[in-house]
Protein backbone atom coordinates (compact mmCIF):
# COMPACT_ATOMS: atom_id res chain seq x y z
CA UNK A 1 0.00 0.00 0.00
CA UNK A 2 1.01 3.55 -0.53
CA UNK A 3 2.67 4.57 2.73
CA UNK A 4 3.40 8.18 1.85
CA UNK A 5 -0.24 8.83 1.32
CA UNK A 6 -1.28 7.09 4.53
CA UNK A 7 1.10 9.19 6.60
CA UNK A 8 -0.31 12.43 5.20
CA UNK A 9 -3.84 11.26 6.01
CA UNK A 10 -2.75 10.55 9.56
CA UNK A 11 -1.55 14.11 9.93
CA UNK A 12 -4.87 15.53 8.85
CA UNK A 13 -7.08 13.30 10.93
CA UNK A 14 -5.66 11.24 13.77
CA UNK A 15 -8.43 8.62 13.87
CA UNK A 16 -9.16 8.48 10.15
CA UNK A 17 -11.12 5.39 9.08
CA UNK A 18 -9.37 2.64 7.20
CA UNK A 19 -10.85 2.18 3.76
CA UNK A 20 -10.05 -1.11 2.13
CA UNK A 21 -11.12 -1.92 -1.41
CA UNK A 22 -10.79 -5.41 -2.79
CA UNK A 23 -11.47 -6.21 -6.42
CA UNK A 24 -12.31 -9.78 -7.22
CA UNK A 25 -12.03 -11.00 -10.80
CA UNK A 26 -13.46 -14.52 -11.06
CA UNK A 27 -12.32 -16.64 -14.02
CA UNK A 28 -15.70 -16.51 -15.78
CA UNK A 29 -15.90 -12.71 -15.98
CA UNK A 30 -14.24 -12.30 -19.35
CA UNK A 31 -15.25 -13.96 -22.60
CA UNK A 32 -12.30 -16.36 -22.54
CA UNK A 33 -12.06 -18.21 -19.24
CA UNK A 34 -8.87 -17.14 -17.53
CA UNK A 35 -7.84 -17.52 -13.94
CA UNK A 36 -6.24 -14.54 -12.25
CA UNK A 37 -4.05 -14.92 -9.21
CA UNK A 38 -5.47 -13.41 -6.05
CA UNK A 39 -2.67 -10.88 -5.71
CA UNK A 40 -2.96 -9.70 -9.29
CA UNK A 41 -0.88 -6.54 -9.70
CA UNK A 42 -3.25 -4.83 -12.06
CA UNK A 43 -6.19 -5.22 -9.69
CA UNK A 44 -4.11 -4.10 -6.70
CA UNK A 45 -3.19 -0.97 -8.66
CA UNK A 46 -6.80 -0.22 -9.48
CA UNK A 47 -7.86 -0.66 -5.89
CA UNK A 48 -5.21 1.84 -4.75
CA UNK A 49 -6.45 4.38 -7.28
CA UNK A 50 -10.03 3.85 -6.11
CA UNK A 51 -8.98 4.06 -2.49
CA UNK A 52 -7.36 7.45 -3.05
CA UNK A 53 -10.42 8.64 -4.90
CA UNK A 54 -12.89 7.61 -2.22
CA UNK A 55 -10.79 8.86 0.67
CA UNK A 56 -11.48 12.30 -0.75
CA UNK A 57 -15.18 11.62 -1.19
CA UNK A 58 -16.23 9.95 2.06
CA UNK A 59 -16.79 12.32 4.99
CA UNK A 60 -13.94 10.82 6.96
CA UNK A 61 -14.63 12.79 10.13
CA UNK A 62 -17.89 10.82 10.59
CA UNK A 63 -16.14 7.47 10.64
CA UNK A 64 -13.24 7.88 13.03
CA UNK A 65 -11.69 4.65 14.24
CA UNK A 66 -13.69 2.44 11.91
CA UNK A 67 -13.00 0.22 8.94
CA UNK A 68 -14.93 0.51 5.70
CA UNK A 69 -14.51 -2.65 3.67
CA UNK A 70 -15.54 -2.62 0.04
CA UNK A 71 -15.50 -5.78 -2.07
CA UNK A 72 -16.12 -5.58 -5.78
CA UNK A 73 -16.83 -8.75 -7.74
CA UNK A 74 -16.67 -8.46 -11.50
CA UNK A 75 -19.35 -10.64 -13.02
CA UNK A 76 -18.92 -9.79 -16.65
CA UNK A 77 -16.15 -7.75 -18.10
CA UNK A 78 -16.40 -5.73 -21.28
CA UNK A 79 -14.25 -2.64 -20.92
CA UNK A 80 -14.24 0.30 -18.55
CA UNK A 81 -13.10 -1.71 -15.56
CA UNK A 82 -11.98 1.18 -13.38
CA UNK A 83 -14.95 3.37 -14.31
CA UNK A 84 -17.49 0.66 -13.57
CA UNK A 85 -15.83 -0.20 -10.26
CA UNK A 86 -15.92 3.48 -9.29
CA UNK A 87 -19.61 3.85 -10.14
CA UNK A 88 -20.60 0.66 -8.38
CA UNK A 89 -18.63 1.61 -5.26
CA UNK A 90 -20.39 4.99 -5.17
CA UNK A 91 -23.77 3.28 -5.33
CA UNK A 92 -22.78 0.67 -2.75
CA UNK A 93 -21.54 3.31 -0.32
CA UNK A 94 -24.81 5.23 -0.70
CA UNK A 95 -26.74 2.02 -0.17
CA UNK A 96 -24.73 1.37 2.99
CA UNK A 97 -25.67 4.82 4.24
CA UNK A 98 -22.11 6.13 4.34
CA UNK A 99 -22.02 9.88 4.02
CA UNK A 100 -20.34 11.19 0.88
CA UNK A 101 -19.76 14.76 -0.19
CA UNK A 102 -21.24 13.94 -3.57
CA UNK A 103 -21.51 11.22 -6.18
CA UNK A 104 -18.35 10.18 -7.94
CA UNK A 105 -19.10 8.99 -11.44
CA UNK A 106 -16.51 7.73 -13.85
CA UNK A 107 -16.38 6.92 -17.53
CA UNK A 108 -13.79 6.07 -20.17
CA UNK A 109 -13.24 8.29 -23.20
CA UNK A 110 -11.20 7.14 -26.15
CA UNK A 111 -10.03 8.77 -29.32
CA UNK A 112 -10.22 7.43 -32.84
CA UNK A 113 -8.56 9.75 -35.35
CA UNK A 114 -10.41 13.02 -34.70
CA UNK A 115 -13.46 11.55 -32.98
CA UNK A 116 -13.83 11.26 -29.24
CA UNK A 117 -15.69 8.14 -28.12
CA UNK A 118 -17.45 7.63 -24.82
CA UNK A 119 -17.44 4.36 -22.84
CA UNK A 120 -15.27 1.96 -24.84
CA UNK A 121 -15.79 -1.79 -24.83
CA UNK A 122 -12.87 -4.19 -24.44
CA UNK A 123 -12.26 -4.55 -28.19
CA UNK A 124 -12.04 -0.79 -28.57
CA UNK A 125 -9.91 -0.49 -25.47
CA UNK A 126 -7.38 -2.88 -26.96
CA UNK A 127 -6.84 -0.71 -30.05
CA UNK A 128 -7.54 2.89 -29.09
CA UNK A 129 -5.95 5.32 -26.68
CA UNK A 130 -8.26 6.10 -23.82
CA UNK A 131 -8.48 7.88 -20.54
CA UNK A 132 -10.63 7.18 -17.48
CA UNK A 133 -11.98 10.15 -15.60
CA UNK A 134 -14.09 10.45 -12.47
CA UNK A 135 -16.11 13.56 -11.70
CA UNK A 136 -17.50 14.79 -8.38
CA UNK A 137 -21.23 15.40 -8.61
CA UNK A 138 -22.33 18.08 -11.07
CA UNK A 139 -19.08 20.00 -10.81
CA UNK A 140 -16.16 20.02 -13.20
CA UNK A 141 -13.85 18.70 -10.48
CA UNK A 142 -11.97 15.58 -11.45
CA UNK A 143 -11.47 13.15 -8.60
CA UNK A 144 -9.96 10.35 -10.58
CA UNK A 145 -7.95 10.25 -13.74
CA UNK A 146 -6.02 7.43 -15.31
CA UNK A 147 -4.32 7.45 -18.64
CA UNK A 148 -2.08 4.61 -19.69
CA UNK A 149 -1.77 5.33 -23.42
CA UNK A 150 -0.27 8.04 -25.56
CA UNK A 151 -2.68 10.82 -26.34
CA UNK A 152 -2.21 13.86 -28.56
CA UNK A 153 -2.05 16.75 -26.10
CA UNK A 154 -4.28 19.07 -28.13
CA UNK A 155 -7.11 16.53 -28.00
CA UNK A 156 -7.00 15.92 -24.26
CA UNK A 157 -9.18 18.86 -23.40
CA UNK A 158 -11.92 17.77 -25.81
CA UNK A 159 -11.79 14.26 -24.42
CA UNK A 160 -12.07 15.44 -20.85
CA UNK A 161 -14.97 17.76 -21.57
CA UNK A 162 -16.85 14.94 -23.33
CA UNK A 163 -16.07 12.69 -20.35
CA UNK A 164 -17.38 15.25 -17.90
CA UNK A 165 -20.62 15.51 -19.84
CA UNK A 166 -20.92 11.72 -19.79
CA UNK A 167 -20.29 11.68 -16.06
CA UNK A 168 -22.98 14.27 -15.43
CA UNK A 169 -25.50 12.17 -17.33
CA UNK A 170 -24.40 9.10 -15.37
CA UNK A 171 -24.85 11.00 -12.14
CA UNK A 172 -28.42 11.84 -13.14
CA UNK A 173 -29.17 8.20 -13.89
CA UNK A 174 -27.59 6.99 -10.66
CA UNK A 175 -29.43 9.62 -8.67
CA UNK A 176 -32.74 8.53 -10.18
CA UNK A 177 -32.04 4.91 -9.29
CA UNK A 178 -30.99 5.76 -5.74
CA UNK A 179 -34.17 7.75 -5.23
CA UNK A 180 -36.32 5.03 -6.72
CA UNK A 181 -34.83 2.41 -4.42
CA UNK A 182 -35.05 4.79 -1.47
CA UNK A 183 -38.75 5.52 -2.01
CA UNK A 184 -39.39 1.83 -2.45
CA UNK A 185 -37.65 1.05 0.85
CA UNK A 186 -39.52 3.79 2.66
CA UNK A 187 -42.89 2.64 1.37
CA UNK A 188 -42.14 -0.88 2.63
CA UNK A 189 -41.29 0.41 6.11
CA UNK A 190 -44.60 2.16 6.65
CA UNK B 1 -21.73 -17.68 18.25
CA UNK B 2 -21.46 -20.19 21.06
CA UNK B 3 -24.46 -21.46 22.96
CA UNK B 4 -24.52 -21.57 26.73
CA UNK B 5 -25.01 -24.98 28.41
CA UNK B 6 -28.58 -24.06 29.26
CA UNK B 7 -29.43 -23.02 25.70
CA UNK B 8 -27.72 -26.09 24.37
CA UNK B 9 -29.70 -28.45 26.56
CA UNK B 10 -32.97 -26.68 25.75
CA UNK B 11 -32.40 -26.93 22.02
CA UNK B 12 -31.21 -30.53 22.29
CA UNK B 13 -34.28 -31.58 24.27
CA UNK B 14 -36.66 -29.93 21.84
CA UNK B 15 -34.94 -31.53 18.84
CA UNK B 16 -34.76 -34.99 20.34
CA UNK B 17 -38.40 -35.12 21.45
CA UNK B 18 -40.84 -37.18 19.34
CA UNK B 19 -42.55 -33.97 18.19
CA UNK B 20 -39.46 -32.30 16.79
CA UNK B 21 -39.43 -28.61 17.65
CA UNK B 22 -36.77 -26.81 15.64
CA UNK B 23 -35.39 -23.46 16.69
CA UNK B 24 -37.01 -21.67 13.76
CA UNK B 25 -40.21 -23.76 13.94
CA UNK B 26 -39.50 -25.55 10.68
CA UNK B 27 -40.67 -29.07 9.94
CA UNK B 28 -37.88 -31.69 9.94
CA UNK B 29 -38.17 -31.86 6.14
CA UNK B 30 -38.21 -28.13 5.56
CA UNK B 31 -35.41 -25.96 4.15
CA UNK B 32 -34.75 -22.40 5.15
CA UNK B 33 -35.92 -19.86 2.59
CA UNK B 34 -33.73 -19.52 -0.49
CA UNK B 35 -33.84 -17.12 -3.37
CA UNK B 36 -32.37 -17.82 -6.77
CA UNK B 37 -32.16 -16.47 -10.29
CA UNK B 38 -30.71 -18.02 -13.42
CA UNK B 39 -28.86 -17.18 -16.63
CA UNK B 40 -27.89 -13.61 -15.85
CA UNK B 41 -24.20 -13.72 -16.83
CA UNK B 42 -23.85 -12.68 -20.47
CA UNK B 43 -20.37 -14.19 -20.83
CA UNK B 44 -21.28 -17.65 -19.57
CA UNK B 45 -23.24 -20.51 -21.09
CA UNK B 46 -25.20 -20.94 -17.90
CA UNK B 47 -25.28 -19.20 -14.56
CA UNK B 48 -27.15 -19.01 -11.32
CA UNK B 49 -27.23 -16.87 -8.23
CA UNK B 50 -28.60 -18.36 -5.04
CA UNK B 51 -28.71 -16.82 -1.59
CA UNK B 52 -29.98 -17.69 1.84
CA UNK B 53 -31.46 -15.62 4.61
CA UNK B 54 -28.30 -15.92 6.71
CA UNK B 55 -26.22 -13.97 4.24
CA UNK B 56 -24.55 -16.68 2.17
CA UNK B 57 -24.56 -15.84 -1.49
CA UNK B 58 -23.29 -18.11 -4.22
CA UNK B 59 -22.78 -17.28 -7.88
CA UNK B 60 -22.19 -20.15 -10.27
CA UNK B 61 -21.11 -19.94 -13.86
CA UNK B 62 -20.87 -22.70 -16.43
CA UNK B 63 -18.61 -22.24 -19.42
CA UNK B 64 -18.22 -24.87 -22.09
CA UNK B 65 -15.18 -25.60 -24.22
CA UNK B 66 -14.62 -28.19 -26.92
CA UNK B 67 -12.03 -30.77 -25.98
CA UNK B 68 -10.59 -33.74 -27.81
CA UNK B 69 -10.40 -36.47 -25.23
CA UNK B 70 -11.65 -39.83 -24.14
CA UNK B 71 -11.07 -39.23 -20.46
CA UNK B 72 -14.48 -38.77 -18.87
CA UNK B 73 -12.94 -37.64 -15.58
CA UNK B 74 -11.68 -34.37 -16.94
CA UNK B 75 -14.89 -33.26 -18.58
CA UNK B 76 -16.13 -31.39 -15.54
CA UNK B 77 -13.91 -28.98 -13.66
CA UNK B 78 -15.29 -27.34 -10.55
CA UNK B 79 -13.53 -24.37 -9.05
CA UNK B 80 -14.70 -22.82 -5.78
CA UNK B 81 -13.65 -19.35 -4.73
CA UNK B 82 -14.65 -18.16 -1.28
CA UNK B 83 -14.35 -14.52 -0.32
CA UNK B 84 -11.70 -14.06 2.33
CA UNK B 85 -10.23 -17.54 1.93
CA UNK B 86 -7.13 -18.59 0.08
CA UNK B 87 -7.60 -20.61 -3.10
CA UNK B 88 -5.81 -23.57 -1.55
CA UNK B 89 -7.64 -23.41 1.77
CA UNK B 90 -9.18 -26.61 3.09
CA UNK B 91 -12.68 -25.25 2.69
CA UNK B 92 -12.29 -24.41 -1.02
CA UNK B 93 -10.57 -27.67 -1.86
CA UNK B 94 -12.99 -29.89 0.03
CA UNK B 95 -16.07 -28.20 -1.38
CA UNK B 96 -14.80 -28.37 -4.94
CA UNK B 97 -13.69 -32.00 -4.66
CA UNK B 98 -17.01 -33.14 -3.17
CA UNK B 99 -18.91 -31.30 -5.91
CA UNK B 100 -16.69 -32.59 -8.71
CA UNK B 101 -17.05 -36.15 -7.51
CA UNK B 102 -20.79 -35.92 -7.11
CA UNK B 103 -21.24 -34.47 -10.59
CA UNK B 104 -18.78 -36.73 -12.40
CA UNK B 105 -20.01 -39.94 -10.72
CA UNK B 106 -23.56 -39.48 -11.96
CA UNK B 107 -22.78 -37.79 -15.24
CA UNK B 108 -24.69 -38.81 -18.34
CA UNK B 109 -21.86 -38.62 -20.86
CA UNK B 110 -24.10 -38.43 -23.87
CA UNK B 111 -25.05 -34.87 -22.87
CA UNK B 112 -21.45 -33.74 -23.27
CA UNK B 113 -20.65 -35.84 -26.31
CA UNK B 114 -20.20 -33.99 -29.59
CA UNK B 115 -18.65 -36.63 -31.81
CA UNK B 116 -16.74 -39.81 -31.17
CA UNK B 117 -13.59 -37.85 -30.45
CA UNK B 118 -14.79 -34.48 -29.24
CA UNK B 119 -16.54 -33.67 -25.99
CA UNK B 120 -17.65 -30.53 -24.26
CA UNK B 121 -15.59 -29.70 -21.24
CA UNK B 122 -17.54 -27.80 -18.60
CA UNK B 123 -15.88 -25.28 -16.32
CA UNK B 124 -18.05 -24.68 -13.30
CA UNK B 125 -16.84 -21.66 -11.36
CA UNK B 126 -18.43 -20.94 -8.03
CA UNK B 127 -17.96 -17.72 -6.11
CA UNK B 128 -19.14 -17.43 -2.52
CA UNK B 129 -19.58 -13.71 -2.07
CA UNK B 130 -19.63 -13.47 1.68
CA UNK B 131 -19.15 -15.70 4.66
CA UNK B 132 -20.83 -14.41 7.81
CA UNK B 133 -18.26 -14.00 10.59
CA UNK B 134 -20.23 -16.45 12.73
CA UNK B 135 -19.39 -19.18 10.27
CA UNK B 136 -15.78 -18.59 9.67
CA UNK B 137 -14.33 -20.76 12.38
CA UNK B 138 -16.97 -23.45 12.46
CA UNK B 139 -17.28 -26.77 10.69
CA UNK B 140 -20.78 -25.65 9.86
CA UNK B 141 -19.54 -23.54 6.97
CA UNK B 142 -18.54 -26.51 4.85
CA UNK B 143 -21.84 -28.30 5.30
CA UNK B 144 -24.01 -25.30 4.68
CA UNK B 145 -21.90 -24.56 1.60
CA UNK B 146 -22.18 -28.10 0.24
CA UNK B 147 -25.92 -28.06 -0.13
CA UNK B 148 -26.05 -24.43 -1.29
CA UNK B 149 -23.35 -24.84 -3.94
CA UNK B 150 -24.83 -28.10 -5.20
CA UNK B 151 -28.13 -26.32 -5.75
CA UNK B 152 -26.23 -23.51 -7.46
CA UNK B 153 -24.57 -26.04 -9.79
CA UNK B 154 -27.89 -27.72 -10.48
CA UNK B 155 -29.51 -24.43 -11.49
CA UNK B 156 -26.55 -23.30 -13.55
CA UNK B 157 -26.34 -26.62 -15.42
CA UNK B 158 -30.09 -26.61 -16.00
CA UNK B 159 -29.91 -23.13 -17.50
CA UNK B 160 -26.87 -23.87 -19.64
CA UNK B 161 -27.35 -23.24 -23.34
CA UNK B 162 -24.95 -24.33 -26.03
CA UNK B 163 -24.63 -23.38 -29.70
CA UNK B 164 -26.20 -25.74 -32.21
CA UNK B 165 -23.83 -28.31 -33.68
CA UNK B 166 -24.09 -28.26 -37.46
CA UNK B 167 -21.37 -30.72 -38.42
CA UNK B 168 -21.92 -34.46 -38.37
CA UNK B 169 -21.73 -36.38 -35.12
CA UNK B 170 -20.01 -39.30 -36.74
CA UNK B 171 -16.29 -38.84 -37.29
CA UNK B 172 -15.15 -42.43 -37.08
CA UNK B 173 -13.83 -42.44 -40.63
CA UNK B 174 -13.34 -38.83 -41.51
CA UNK B 175 -11.39 -36.57 -39.24
CA UNK B 176 -13.69 -33.64 -38.69
CA UNK B 177 -13.68 -30.79 -36.23
CA UNK B 178 -17.08 -29.88 -34.87
CA UNK B 179 -18.57 -26.66 -36.24
CA UNK B 180 -21.37 -24.69 -34.69
CA UNK B 181 -24.19 -22.50 -35.86
CA UNK B 182 -23.56 -18.76 -35.54
CA UNK B 183 -27.18 -18.13 -34.71
CA UNK B 184 -27.55 -17.89 -30.97
CA UNK B 185 -31.32 -18.06 -31.35
CA UNK B 186 -31.07 -21.70 -32.31
CA UNK B 187 -29.11 -22.76 -29.24
CA UNK B 188 -29.85 -26.01 -27.48
CA UNK B 189 -30.17 -26.83 -23.80
CA UNK B 190 -27.31 -28.81 -22.29
CA UNK B 191 -29.93 -30.85 -20.47
CA UNK B 192 -33.03 -31.02 -22.67
CA UNK B 193 -36.38 -30.61 -20.96
CA UNK B 194 -37.38 -34.22 -21.68
CA UNK B 195 -34.04 -35.68 -20.60
CA UNK B 196 -33.88 -38.34 -17.92
CA UNK B 197 -30.66 -36.95 -16.55
CA UNK B 198 -30.53 -34.47 -13.69
CA UNK B 199 -27.38 -33.19 -12.00
CA UNK B 200 -26.76 -34.47 -8.49
CA UNK B 201 -28.13 -32.55 -5.55
CA UNK B 202 -26.44 -32.91 -2.17
CA UNK B 203 -28.43 -32.87 1.04
CA UNK B 204 -27.04 -32.41 4.51
CA UNK B 205 -29.06 -34.28 7.11
CA UNK B 206 -28.50 -33.82 10.82
CA UNK B 207 -29.08 -36.67 13.23
CA UNK B 208 -30.13 -36.17 16.80
CA UNK B 209 -31.43 -39.07 18.88
CA UNK B 210 -33.87 -40.91 16.62
CA UNK B 211 -34.76 -37.79 14.70
CA UNK B 212 -33.41 -36.57 11.38
CA UNK B 213 -33.46 -32.95 10.20
CA UNK B 214 -32.69 -31.55 6.79
CA UNK B 215 -30.65 -28.34 6.40
CA UNK B 216 -29.67 -27.82 10.05
CA UNK B 217 -29.10 -24.21 11.05
CA UNK B 218 -26.09 -22.86 12.90
CA UNK B 219 -27.77 -23.19 16.32
CA UNK B 220 -29.00 -26.68 15.59
CA UNK B 221 -25.71 -28.04 14.39
CA UNK B 222 -24.11 -27.21 17.72
CA UNK B 223 -26.25 -29.80 19.49
CA UNK B 224 -26.53 -32.44 16.74
CA UNK B 225 -25.01 -35.82 17.37
CA UNK B 226 -24.09 -36.65 13.82
CA UNK B 227 -24.79 -35.87 10.21
CA UNK B 228 -24.84 -37.47 6.79
CA UNK B 229 -24.38 -36.02 3.35
CA UNK B 230 -26.60 -37.71 0.76
CA UNK B 231 -26.63 -37.31 -3.01
CA UNK B 232 -29.91 -37.40 -4.89
CA UNK B 233 -30.57 -37.56 -8.59
CA UNK B 234 -33.72 -38.48 -10.48
CA UNK B 235 -35.56 -40.23 -7.69
CA UNK B 236 -32.53 -42.26 -6.68
CA UNK B 237 -30.01 -41.95 -3.89
CA UNK B 238 -26.60 -41.66 -5.55
CA UNK B 239 -23.05 -41.33 -4.31
CA UNK B 240 -21.58 -39.60 -2.37
CA UNK B 241 -23.15 -40.93 0.77
CA UNK B 242 -20.91 -39.96 3.59
CA UNK B 243 -20.97 -39.45 7.27
CA UNK B 244 -19.99 -35.97 8.36
CA UNK B 245 -19.10 -34.66 11.77
CA UNK B 246 -21.67 -31.95 12.16
CA UNK B 247 -21.41 -31.84 15.90
CA UNK B 248 -18.94 -29.61 17.67
CA UNK B 249 -19.47 -31.43 20.98
CA UNK B 250 -18.66 -35.09 21.67
CA UNK B 251 -21.38 -36.63 19.55
CA UNK B 252 -22.62 -40.12 20.18
CA UNK B 253 -23.12 -43.35 18.32
CA UNK B 254 -25.73 -43.50 15.61
CA UNK B 255 -28.32 -46.18 15.17
CA UNK B 256 -28.26 -47.57 11.64
CA UNK B 257 -32.03 -47.27 11.52
CA UNK B 258 -31.64 -43.51 11.93
CA UNK B 259 -29.25 -43.38 8.99
CA UNK B 260 -31.83 -45.17 6.82
CA UNK B 261 -34.44 -42.80 8.13
CA UNK B 262 -32.30 -39.89 6.94
CA UNK B 263 -31.82 -41.46 3.52
CA UNK B 264 -35.54 -42.10 3.24
CA UNK B 265 -36.22 -38.48 4.04
CA UNK B 266 -33.89 -37.32 1.25
CA UNK B 267 -35.64 -39.68 -1.17
CA UNK B 268 -38.90 -38.11 -0.10
CA UNK B 269 -37.95 -34.45 -0.38
CA UNK B 270 -35.44 -34.74 -3.24
CA UNK B 271 -38.13 -34.74 -5.90
CA UNK B 272 -39.83 -31.70 -4.41
CA UNK B 273 -36.57 -29.76 -4.29
CA UNK B 274 -35.76 -30.74 -7.88
CA UNK B 275 -39.16 -29.60 -9.02
CA UNK B 276 -38.83 -26.27 -7.22
CA UNK B 277 -35.39 -25.65 -8.74
CA UNK B 278 -36.64 -26.64 -12.21
CA UNK B 279 -39.33 -23.99 -11.92
CA UNK B 280 -36.69 -21.36 -11.19
CA UNK B 281 -34.51 -22.55 -14.07
CA UNK B 282 -37.40 -22.28 -16.52
CA UNK B 283 -38.27 -18.74 -15.51
CA UNK B 284 -37.49 -16.00 -17.97
CA UNK B 285 -34.46 -13.92 -17.05
CA UNK B 286 -35.30 -10.79 -15.09
CA UNK B 287 -35.35 -7.20 -16.25
CA UNK B 288 -31.86 -6.21 -15.31
CA UNK B 289 -30.19 -8.65 -17.55
CA UNK B 290 -32.35 -7.90 -20.54
CA UNK B 291 -30.22 -4.79 -20.70
CA UNK B 292 -27.27 -6.88 -21.89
Amino acid sequence: MDTTYASSAVKALPDAPVLSILINHPPFASMERKKRPRNDRRLAELSIILKRCFEKTIMLQNYARSVIEVTVTILSFDGGLLATCCNSITLALIDAGISLYDYVTAVTVGIYDQTALLDLNSLEEADLSFITIGVVGDSDKLNLILCEDRLPLDRVERLISLGIEGCHRLKQLMNETVREVGTDLLSKKQ
Amino acid sequence: MTLSPAERSYIYDSLVSPQVARTDSRKPTQFRPLKATCSFLPNSNGSSRIFTADGLECITSVKAKVLRTKDIGELIKVDVDIQGQRDDSDLCLTTSSILTRSLVDNLDHSTLKLTDKYYYQLFIDIVILSLPTDFQMSSYTLYSLISLTSMGCYLALKSTRLPLLISTTNDKEVEEEPTFSDDWESCTDLIPKDSEYNPTLLFVVGIVGNNVLVDPSLEEQQVLEHGICVGYSNGKIVPPLESITLSTVGGGGVNKKTIFKGIDMVRQIGGVVEKALDLIAEQEPEDFERAF
